[in-house]
């Protein structure tokens, strides 16, 4: 055990979650869930809907308690989670969405993270009303701004039209090579999943098991081009093998 | 269509609504049935205006009346905004509150200006605080219904940046429910008149209450209808003023 914590990954121990249903009756949605996230990765946690995906990422981000099992570290992470409807809040512009999680940031710092996020010349607009892509790369700017050990994604692409999830996948890949940022990304997704990650845990329900990971061998400096690759389709071959064996296929999506 | 245009064509439907009645009542009363004991006709309504003027001392009935309403609306807002912290802990305690109007929803909504009339008589002050309270009921209502309806996703995302309790109701909860805390002051503008007419009705202050009630007692009934056109005049012009404020100030949805 000792050997796993080490100041390069945060090390997730015997996780469980429990609730009491409508009834009375206990209910486990994480059971046992033991995984690793280190730093220089992008890791993914793949599980069909309703499986317990947000909770466990809630819980890695410090917003929830598990009923059992712990996380190990060998210091504290500072994790800022970006959830399923991009948070940017519509009564700020993009500037003060970006101070609101840190107020001091100003100057070269700022601009550094508008141009990476690309809403460079975009500093003054209001996120209302507009798209899912500019209100995720608001999210993201925000986070960046917060100077995290990790950024968790809890399924940000899952209202985004192709196009858009297309150029924030790619965003999202390369803020992790040039910033040297990990995330943790929860999907239902295995394309967006073999994509963005280097790391890939698979997940079944009821309970919320971790039944298997892979670890990606595609290049760390990979384009949109890859997902057309035989490398890329037997990754996601394996996965759905996977979960045709453990009956968690159902749910799942294949699509961009 | 644009928000800004919307807002623009239900005004210009209000204002062409008022002017259509004028139009039709002119119809009627002056040419079709002139000399009916039921209304009076237009010129009678005109010709009683110097009379609404002086005799009935509309200037500063009015003056008394229009600053009831706008200063309880400025100082019940005020007063939301400076306790806005407190009310959304109070909601967090006792979530059972917003079910109170349920049970409050067949009683008279009169019987508080009876009660209020009961107590301090014909107290100008009296007046103001009957305004201001109900406006504080109203919004601190809405304020309160409205926290259920903030995302999650949002409090969670300023949990994990590491924002207080406080800083997370100040700068997320209160900002999503303005919105709608603003449009029930848009809404209850029309419903704060009412109340405070009724209110100097019943308490014989010296508000355009007063003046209903002594125009019935002398069975003035132009002054009656002058009163209630200049009265619908200015209560869109007021409605008017409130939507421009939201939408400059209030830009957002909830």
């Amino acid at each position: 055990m000792g050997e796993l914590i080490n100041e390069n990954r945060i090390y997730i121990k015997d996780i469980s979650k429990e609730y009491k249903d409508e009834f009375g009756f206990k209910v486990s949605l994480l059971k046992n869930i033991t995984l690793s996230l280190e730093i220089d990765k992008v890791t993914s946690i793949i599980a069909p809907e309703g499986s317990g995906k947000t909770s466990l990422l809630k819980i890695i981000a410090g917003i929830d308690n598990p009923t059992g099992g712990g996380i190990n570290y060998h210091h504290h992470f500072k994790n800022i989670c970006i959830p399923t409807i991009s948070s940017s809040f519509p009564w700020m512009t993009v500037v003060e969405n970006i101070k609101f999680a840190r107020p001091d940031i100003s100057g070269e710092n700022l601009n550094a993270i508008l141009e990476l996020i690309g809403l460079d010349g975009y500093e003054n607009h209001i996120p209302n009303n507009k798209s899912t892509g500019f209100r995720y790369r608001i999210s993201l700017g925000r986070a960046l701004a917060a100077n995290p050990d990790f950024i968790i994604l809890d399924e940000p692409f899952l209202n985004m039209d192709i196009e858009t999830k297309e150029e924030c996948y790619q965003l999202t890949r390369d803020i992790f090579l040039q910033k040297n940022i990990p995330f943790v990304l929860g999907t239902n997704n295995i394309t967006e999943a073999v994509f963005l990650s280097d790391k890939i845990y698979l997940m079944k329900k009821n309970p919320g098991e971790i039944i298997d990971f892979v670890d990606n061998t595609l290049p760390k400096n990979r384009n949109l081009n890859s997902i057309t690759s035989s490398q890329f389709n037997e990754i996601r071959v394996s996965i759905e093998e996977t979960f045709k064996m453990k009956e968690s296929y159902k749910s799942l999506n294949f699509s961009i | 269509m644009h928000k800004s245009s919307c807002i623009n064509n239900k005004f210009k439907f209000a204002f062409t609504s008022v002017v259509s009645f004028l139009f039709i009542y002119v119809m009627i009363f002056e040419f079709i049935i002139p000399g009916t004991s039921f209304l009076p006709s237009f010129t009678t309504l005109v010709y009683s205006l110097p009379s609404l003027w002086k005799e009935y001392d509309f200037f500063n009935r009015f003056l008394l009346t229009y600053t009831v309403v706008y200063l309880s609306l400025f100082l019940g807002f005020l007063v939301l905004y400076l306790k806005r912290i407190f009310i959304i802990k109070f909601y967090y305690v006792f979530p059972e509150f917003i079910n109170l109007p349920n049970l409050l929803k067949y009683f008279p909504a009169f019987f508080f200006a009876i009660l209020f009339t009961y107590w301090f008589q014909q107290n100008i002050l009296a007046e103001y605080a009957y305004g201001f309270l109900y406006v504080v009921w109203l919004l601190s209502y809405s304020l309160m219904s409205s926290v259920p309806s903030v995302p999650q996703e949002f409090i969670d995302s300023a949990k994990t940046m590491g924002k207080t309790y406080n800083e997370i109701i100040a700068q997320i909860i209160w900002k999503h429910s303005l919105p709608k805390v603003f449009k029930r002051l848009e809404d209850s503008h029309y419903l704060l008149w009412v109340i405070v007419l009724i209110y100097e009705f019943i308490a014989e202050t010296n508000g355009l209450g007063l003046i209903y009630k002594k125009a019935l007692n002398y069975n003035d009934i132009s002054v009656v209808l002058d009163l209630a056109v200049i009265l619908s005049f200015v209560m869109l012009f007021g409605k008017m003023v409130l939507s421009a404020i939201k939408k400059r100030f209030v830009f957002w949805e909830s």
